[in-house]
């Protein structure tokens, strides 16, 4: 089942290491267009709210043995009126909270979502705060050094983005990639749920073959 | 600040969050229809939710009626020539439960550390409320409220159904999950171990694929002869119908007592444990029996040696989150903690035009699906005969039987003075129910006496050392006995509108099944010529696109 988290596989050329990753932020700062530069190297200037992607997935390799899968989640648009279900946070290990540089309200709202996975999510989640529409810097109403000071203090990982130009979007991913406890999981085999998830049934795959039904 | 929709028509409203509900948002939006999805409760799932053991608490007082609630005390009034109808959520809802009682027990293995318990507790009193705490400690035992103290401290860790359901590996809501791409949203196991008690006290697993039979220890050799007879008939019974000839409507009982000379304990373990009758056996008629039989045998074998999925983290409460993200995800929109002030009917053609929520927006659609809990009270009706339900939540120290992440036991009729069958599941930690050290059983049965704890007080005395007489059983730290009312379209008034489609509350039944096909009756009586929720192409990685 691919919502499976922290699987830590064979892989042809070394490990592969697999986390879910959530998004956060209030609507219309660039979520889902920041994903979409991440997975398709894509933007879309009029991209309307999310429609249509249920979950999306991209490998990043930090070293040849050593590669990163993100089950990237979307909100889809459930945040917009606070419905975010607790599925959406369960079994998060990372999370990219956005806000919109050009949106001075937007990081007070990205503060709440940080305080909404601390509360939600796992302690050991590891969070980053991206200030998207850094290519509209013109339009600037949060300054990066207030963000940065914010991100220091909260032991977030921080970049300004843009899913427009692609500045820092995959450096996002990748430093989140880098501050995963890879080794810590990789020595400890009983990672969150994985004692059960040996015995976990993944729906997509019957065991029919050697059994036989009377 | 209210917070106001910019789209004020849509093709559907949905009221409720529920397991029907929700998969009847999925589906629709899914068809491109637009939905706006609206819960009073601030929690998704309704009358089929989890809570973690601080919300059950909060829940059990609510029922009880010992919190103020704001009813929505609306008049019957006119809106632009249309009727304007009152809801009334929290009293209707409140109306469907009965007989709520819970009890916290000292236990002996008490936390090292009462002091920073102590002190945690007191954290977490400032986030919920007080008044809960406050009731709920009142005339407990110094021992009693170390039980609570511990239990609270653990809430987060608890995912208690209200309506604990598990599933059929081949039934209808499986091949649901795997079709929609919910299923990716959620994680399963199998249910290990079904036992069936019989008098003497003893639990007996119950054989029921092949291979259980042949190993089994506690069937006779004759026996085991006459249930293969008997399963190998009833995985193809439709190829051989002269066998059940003139017994159609026969009870299943008589069938099996005359056909396969099935009986006593043997009899007992087919209608309760293998079929899971939930009424009495005369209540079923052959068809019936072999059908429920015949789906539990193709059951078998998909996922192992199970007939039975439990899904991890509370099975109804995830499966409605996930239909409701795919709603989302094809542009449904979701409000939670957003009730409904007045329904608005048109008189002339009584028809439902729309509705007015609790910031006094109008907001109109073409059809109103919804739980019962949020129509009108004068389109309801009292109905005496309406089936109710007794349920137990049982939060215990030690496993009943084997040390098993999910089994399911069965006390037939009469078996302990009980009317009708009575269904015990036990799940642990591994299905991330409870934690590490801890267990819960859910129990349910038809409700025959006079409160849901009579009905279920003698079975959970078998289980666990409710009463201080029987040491090596399992210690109870809690225990919350509910009844509930199982309303459904016979529940409503005449009077209700064509375009507003009501879903049933949770059923006796152990499984999805009957909700899940209601669900989807109810799509194809809206939309007749639409599919109901298509093999659609995998939204997974590839289909990051906009339309």
């Amino acid at each position: 089942m691919s919502t499976t988290n922290n699987r830590q596989n064979a892989h042809a050329s070394g490990k592969l290491y697999q986390f879910k990753l959530v998004l956060l932020g209030e609507s219309a700062v660039g979520k889902s267009s920041l994903v979409l530069r991440f997975v398709k190297d894509q933007f879309d200037d009029y991209r309307e709210s999310t429609i249509g992607a249920a979950f999306l997935t991209q490998t990043i390799s930090l070293d040849d043995n050593t590669t990163v899968k993100f089950e990237i989640w979307d909100t889809a648009g459930q945040e917009r009126y606070k419905s975010l279900a607790p599925m959406y946070y369960r079994n998060a290990n990372c999370a990219v909270v956005v806000y919109d540089i050009t949106q001075a309200s937007s990081l007070d709202k990205a503060k709440s979502w940080v305080k909404e996975l601390q509360r939600q999510a796992d302690p050991n989640i590891v969070i980053a705060l991206a200030g998207n529409k850094s290519d509209l810097s013109a339009r600037r109403a949060i300054d990066s050094e207030e963000a940065q000071a914010y991100a220091t203090d909260t032991g977030l990982l921080f970049f300004e983005t843009s899913a427009k130009t692609a500045v820092n979007v995959n450096e996002l991913f990748t430093s989140i990639a880098k501050k995963m406890p890879l080794e810590q999981l990789a020595a400890n085999s009983r990672g969150r749920g994985s004692s059960s998830k040996q015995r976990g049934v993944d729906l997509t795959s019957p065991t029919s073959s050697n059994n036989c039904s009377c | 600040m209210p917070q106001q929709l910019e789209v004020t028509e849509y093709d559907v409203i949905i009221l409720g969050t529920g397991f029907v509900e929700s998969i009847l948002a999925g589906a629709l939006a899914k068809t491109g229809k637009s939905v706006l999805h609206l819960d009073t409760n601030e929690y998704y799932g309704g009358s089929w939710t989890s809570f973690n053991f601080r919300e059950l608490l909060d829940w059990a007082q609510l029922l009880q009626g010992h919190v103020e609630e704001s009813s929505g005390n609306c008049q019957e009034t006119y809106f632009e020539g249309k009727k304007a109808l009152p809801t009334n959520f929290s009293k209707i809802r409140r109306q469907a439960y009965s007989t709520i009682e819970y009890e916290i027990y000292a236990t002996l293995k008490q936390t090292d550390n009462a002091e920073e318990s102590e002190e945690s507790q007191h954290k977490r009193e400032q986030n919920t409320s007080e008044e809960t705490i406050h009731h709920v400690s009142t005339g407990l035992t110094n021992p009693e409220r170390e039980t609570l103290t511990t239990l609270l401290k653990e809430s987060r860790q608890y995912n208690l159904d209200i309506a604990p359901k598990i599933m059929p590996c081949r039934g209808e809501l499986i091949e649901l999950l795997i079709n929609s791409g919910v299923g990716r949203y959620l994680e399963f196991k199998a249910l290990d171990r079904t036992y069936i008690y019989s008098d003497q006290d003893n639990f007996y697993k119950v054989p029921c694929s092949k291979e259980d039979v042949f190993t089994s220890q506690t069937v006779s050799l004759i026996d085991k002869r006459k249930l293969m007879r008997f399963l190998t008939f009833a995985l193809d019974f439709t190829t051989s119908p002269e066998t059940f000839d003139g017994y159609e409507e026969k009870p299943y009982d008589i069938f099996l007592k005359e056909k396969f000379q099935i009986d006593g304990k043997l009899l007992s373990a087919v209608l309760y444990a293998i079929t899971l009758i939930r009424t009495k056996a005369n209540d079923v008629n052959t068809i019936q029996g072999l059908t429920y039989t015949q789906k539990y045998l193709k059951s078998l074998g998909r996922y192992g040696n199970a007939a039975f999925l439990v899904a991890l983290y509370g099975a109804a409460s995830e499966i409605s989150q996930g239909f409701c993200r795919i709603s989302a995800v094809f542009g449904g929109i979701y409000m939670l903690n957003h009730s409904v002030k007045h329904l608005l009917i048109d008189e002339s053609s009584n028809n439902f035009t729309g509705l007015i929520d609790v910031n006094g927006q109008q907001l109109s659609s073409t059809y109103l699906i919804t739980a019962i809990d949020y129509i009108p009270e004068n389109l309801l009706q009292e109905n005496e005969e309406c089936e109710q339900i007794s349920r137990a939540i049982v939060i215990i120290d030690h496993f009943i039987h084997e040390e098993d992440d999910a089994t399911l036991t069965i006390f037939p009729p009469d078996s302990v003075g009980n009317e009708y069958p009575i269904s015990v599941l036990q799940f642990s930690e591994g299905t991330r129910t409870c934690p590490e050290d801890k267990y819960v059983l859910y129990m349910s049965t038809k409700a025959s006496g006079e409160s849901a704890k009579e009905d279920l007080y003698k079975a959970l005395e078998k289980l666990v050392n409710i009463s201080n007489n029987d040491s090596s059983l399992s210690s109870p730290l809690f225990a919350l006995f509910y009844r509930h009312k199982y309303r459904d379209t016979t529940s409503l008034s005449s009077l209700l509108p064509n375009n507003i489609i009501v879903t049933n509350d949770p059923d006796s039944s152990l499984d999805f099944e009957a909700a899940t096909i209601q669900a989807k009756q109810l799509f194809e009586k809206m939309y007749p010529n639409e599919e109901f929720l298509p093999v659609g192409p995998d939204l997974d990685d590839d289909e990051f696109s906009l339309d």
